[in-house]
């Protein structure tokens, strides 16, 4: 176990490696075959999670931040730095808009198929939800401009270094560019390079340029694969290694040994 | 550009099933807070910031909302198959009744997720249940290379020499028998074709989300 | 009859009207007609009602043929309707990718999700058994141009890092649960899990790889040293800790000596995390990091020196609060105390942390971060990322976004070998372990592929 779980008696350090063993005995069993058991574990895991969720959302964020605050001093001003923007436009109104949100929600699961949801609640959820796409949609595109778009285009086209490069690094940065190209260009268009949209003059060009990215693509593939395979093996073998020779697991044979031993 | 993506069909739903009124109106608020965080964001105007911030407050709390409805709907559905006797039920009352044990004890005992009690719930199952879930998928990877990574595949022979290479560089004892130039073919690779490749996506991912973005409000509801 | 319809491309229900699926956003509205060739020709109002009934039946009628799932009787059912390739071969671009296949076999029902919508808890839970059926396309498709459907969202899965929870109760499918039971001779897959399985921990119990033994070293890991190497005392680090027990097993052994190393700096951490399991999974790091920490280290990381900011929903929206106003997106640490008037938050309020800080195991958390606080804060940018997430994230290491990239356990190891620590016995015969594991693992990915090309080779000679 951690540090963290020192205040409980040490059986449940031992209680607790053993759950976690067995537990991952039972899902590791599911490349044999998916048994019963299997499922069991799973759902218990999933259970256990959701829940430690929920405690986490609430006592991590909606206790803290809006319930507590809220109750102890309804109307006060924030005390946040910006003190201008009273309680109610940073408290009140996200818990009205939350507590809404909640309403139409559990409405819907009660009423499902047997029972359309109330039509008024369902319209007045559409405000909150639509807060949140907004404001995803808002930051996303922001973002996309300036975290992305802007400095990979820039970086892309930049050919200020070319003019002084030696051959084999012009070389290197002129393929570069045109992989960039011909990567987007074969994601855009796919092998429709050479239709009639394009004129003729210039769609053996662009088919050849696709099919370059298209290559490249592959390549990317492949050694995308590469490293995938060694990050999930990383996992695999940091796992079995946890289980069946780590530190953790000498100490639980030791410390079973020492109950047996002790009677 | 994933949340971009998310927050597109997320409206797309709104859309299909209210009335033209409330879909206009929530269009109208979607376009108002977007433009608003969009002139933040890019500096068009210091006058903006208090509003974006309590935009982003907003969010950040009505995520929590939303997180624990998403949790109801998932109990509701076990519930469900426990009170419809439907199969696997007695796996569902596991599953709720895990979950009301972990609540319970997260909620009454002081401390939320760093009590001992909910930290050793962490450690003992969480942890190691999650570990050796997502440690299976080192088998599957394996059985895909059996099926995809072969020379008649559509791009085989590209994709298998990527792989290889990479694979031979990256793995300490067949990258001791390479030669360094080999290595340091592997290095160009990643960061010059492979790079130039991925840049291309993301660009082209990118733009596709900009101009998703841009077709949400042109052609809301066609 | 069915007031909903199922979408052709994830099989989620639709109201009849809708435009767009609510899951996935593919256009709905062609399916209606059953026929784009043929537009809808005027009707009087009279004819218009009943014609609108009768097409919302029929189109129910032909939809739940195609996705019979939605029948009320599914369960029930023996072997699902077989879905009729009309509609797909009259609207192509609803097929999946745009692609146009010569032959294909539409979508298999995906199951309800057991988890849904809870980022980072559990992966994606669809469905895993199809991906060990049998290419049933045929040996001679081997040779077409595209892989079929199902081979494509298999590999989807695979690269998604899709987790094999089976959450459709099987008691009635019993021969689906054999995860490599399926097909023929080699096709069937428990002899690649049981050959994997024998040598990783062969390879365990062995531990024979030479001490001095040490995988590549991707490019970047030098950058990060000197990136943190750099850092003055007493400056703010701003750390995203964006991966979980799920890839702790790997993504621990990048991270450690990196927060060694920033712990012996003195510097101050303000730790936050956007999946639930974040939080917990960085204590525990944070607190192993400190089981080896100096003691002139430890004397300073009280109080002030560490803020866990817990955990932050919201996607970007949240990001960019806590880039624009940290003390309102972290007015709270994880145990419900107040930070707000830490000095540490207040600092980063006035002037930009001297580092940001990504440990992910996904490139979605990398930039997502690249694009909402890097812009805003204009600080360098250190990444400690899963093996996997390199390629993808290497354009941003060449634009200069990011300063440095430790990948990996085998940056953990660079990492670890340009800090020159001492490192206790027990940790070395670990990382031993781990790398006669890498080893024998390889050997198997290369057997497995070449039997399976040579099986594919054998497949084309059949045929």
């Amino acid at each position: 176990m951690t540090p963290l779980t020192n205040s409980l008696p040490p059986v449940w350090e031992n209680a607790g490696f053993l759950f976690g063993f067995v537990l991952s005995i039972l899902i590791l069993s599911f490349i044999i075959r998916d048994s019963w058991l299997v499922r069991a574990a799973q759902y218990l895991l999933v259970g256990v999670t959701l829940a430690y969720t929920v405690v986490l959302v609430w006592s991590n964020l909606l206790w803290p931040r809006l319930l507590s605050t809220l109750l102890a001093n309804p109307l006060s001003i924030t005390d946040g730095p910006d003190q201008s923007i009273s309680a109610l436009w940073v408290r009140w109104v996200p818990l009205a808009l939350g507590l809404l949100l909640w309403a139409a929600g559990i409405d819907y699961l009660r009423g499902g198929r047997k029972q359309p949801p109330r039509a008024w609640l369902r319209h007045l959820a559409a405000f909150p939800l639509a807060l949140l796409v907004g404001v995803g949609l808002g930051a996303g595109i922001a973002g996309a401009l300036l975290g992305t778009l802007i400095p990979q285009f820039r970086r892309a086209s930049e050919i200020g270094p070319l003019l002084d490069a030696s051959p084999p690094l012009l070389l290197a940065t002129l393929l570069t560019l045109a992989i960039t190209g011909g990567a987007l260009l074969h994601l855009q268009l796919g092998r429709t390079t050479g239709d009639s949209r394009f004129p003729t003059p210039l769609r053996p060009f662009l088919a050849g340029w696709a099919w370059l990215g298209e290559r490249a693509l592959w390549l990317t593939a492949g050694v995308i694969f590469a490293r995938l395979f060694a990050a999930r093996i990383t996992l695999l073998v940091a796992r079995l290694d946890a289980l069946f020779f780590g530190q953790q697991i000498n100490d639980f044979w030791r410390w079973l040994m020492t109950l047996w031993q002790g009677g | 550009m994933l949340k971009t993506h998310d927050s597109i069909t997320d409206t797309h739903r709104m859309f299909a099933q209210r009335s033209p009124w409330i879909n206009r109106i929530a269009l109208l608020i979607v376009a108002l807070t977007a433009a608003l965080i969009l002139a933040d964001r890019l500096g068009i105007t210091p006058l903006t910031r208090p509003a974006a911030n309590l935009l982003y407050g907003w969010a950040l709390l009505l995520s929590a909302f939303t997180l624990l409805l998403g949790v109801a709907s998932v109990l509701w559905i076990h519930l469900g198959r426990i009170q419809q006797g439907s199969a696997e039920w007695p796996l569902s009352l596991l599953l709720v009744v895990a979950f009301v044990l972990v609540l319970v004890a997260g909620l009454a005992i002081p401390g939320g997720v760093t009590s001992p009690l909910l930290e050793w719930t962490f450690d003992a199952i969480i942890a190691p249940g999650q570990a050796t879930l997502f440690a299976l998928t080192g088998f599957f990877i394996v059985a895909a290379a059996y099926r995809y990574l072969r020379l008649s595949r559509p791009g085989g022979v590209w994709i298998l020499a990527g792989a290889i290479l990479t694979l031979l560089v990256q793995t300490p004892l067949s990258q001791q028998a390479l030669p360094v130039l080999f290595v340091g073919f592997a290095d160009w690779l990643l960061l010059g074709p492979v790079m130039a490749a991925m840049r291309g996506a993301l660009l082209g991912g990118a733009l596709a989300a900009l101009f998703a973005g841009i077709r949400l409000f042109t052609a809301p509801s066609k | 009859m069915s007031s909903t319809f199922g979408c052709p491309h994830c099989g989620k229900a639709n109201p009849l009207d809708a435009t767009f699926c609510a899951s996935c956003g593919t256009y709905l509205k062609g399916l209606e007609t059953g026929s784009l060739s043929h537009p809808p020709t005027p009707l009087s109002p009279d004819e218009e009602a009943g014609h609108s009934k009768a097409k919302a039946e029929q189109t129910a009628e032909n939809l739940a043929r195609s996705q019979p799932w939605l029948r009320s009787d599914f369960e029930k059912a023996d072997p699902p309707a077989q879905a009729t390739p009309a509609a797909l071969d009259e609207q192509p671009w609803l097929r999946p990718e745009e692609e146009v296949q010569e032959s294909q076999t539409p979508p298999k029902p995906r199951p309800q999700r057991l988890v849904a919508g809870l980022q980072g808890l559990i992966e994606p839970t669809d469905v895993e058994h199809s991906l060990f059926q049998p290419d049933t396309s045929g040996a001679a498709d081997s040779s077409v141009a595209d892989l079929p459907y199902e081979m494509r969202r298999e590999l989807r899965q695979i690269f998604a890092a899709d987790v094999p929870i089976l959450d459709e109760p099987t008691s009635h499918t019993p021969t689906s649960t054999q995860p490599g039971g399926h097909g023929r001779g080699l096709w069937r897959h428990n002899w690649v899990y049981g050959l994997l399985l024998a040598g990783i921990l062969l390879a365990l119990w062995a531990g024979n790889a030479p001490a001095n033994s040490r995988p590549h070293s991707w490019p970047g890991v030098i950058d990060a040293y000197n990136a943190i190497d750099s850092l003055p005392a007493d400056s703010i680090v701003l750390v995203n800790w964006a991966y979980d027990p799920t890839t702790a097993g790997e993504m621990d052994q990048a991270s450690l000596p990196l927060m060694e190393h920033l712990l012996e700096k003195n510097v101050r951490l303000v730790v936050v995390s956007q999946l639930p399991g974040g939080p917990a999974t960085a204590r525990r790091l944070l607190a192993l990091a400190r089981s080896s920490a100096s003691q002139a280290a430890l004397s300073r990381q009280l109080g002030e020196s560490l803020v866990e900011g817990g955990y932050l929903p919201g996607g970007v929206g949240s990001l960019a609060l806590l880039g624009q106003a940290p003390s309102q997106a972290i007015p709270v640490d994880i145990q419900g105390r107040s930070v707000g008037s830490r000095v540490v938050l207040e600092t980063m309020e006035k002037s930009a942390p001297a580092l940001l800080l990504i440990l992910a195991a996904r490139s979605e958390e990398v930039q997502r971060w690249l694009e909402q606080i890097q812009p805003i804060y204009a600080a360098p940018v250190v990444v400690v990322s899963s093996a996997a997430v390199d390629p993808v994230i290497r354009p941003y290491v060449d634009s200069g976004q990011i300063s440095g990239l430790v990948s990996g356990y085998a940056g953990g190891i660079a990492y670890r070998d340009i800090l020159a620590d001492a490192v206790p016995t027990a940790r070395q015969e670990s990382q031993r372990r781990h790398i006669t594991g890498q080893n024998w693992a390889l050997a198997v990915l290369l057997l497995v592929i070449v039997v399976g090309n040579l099986a594919g080779f054998v497949e084309r000679r059949e045929t």
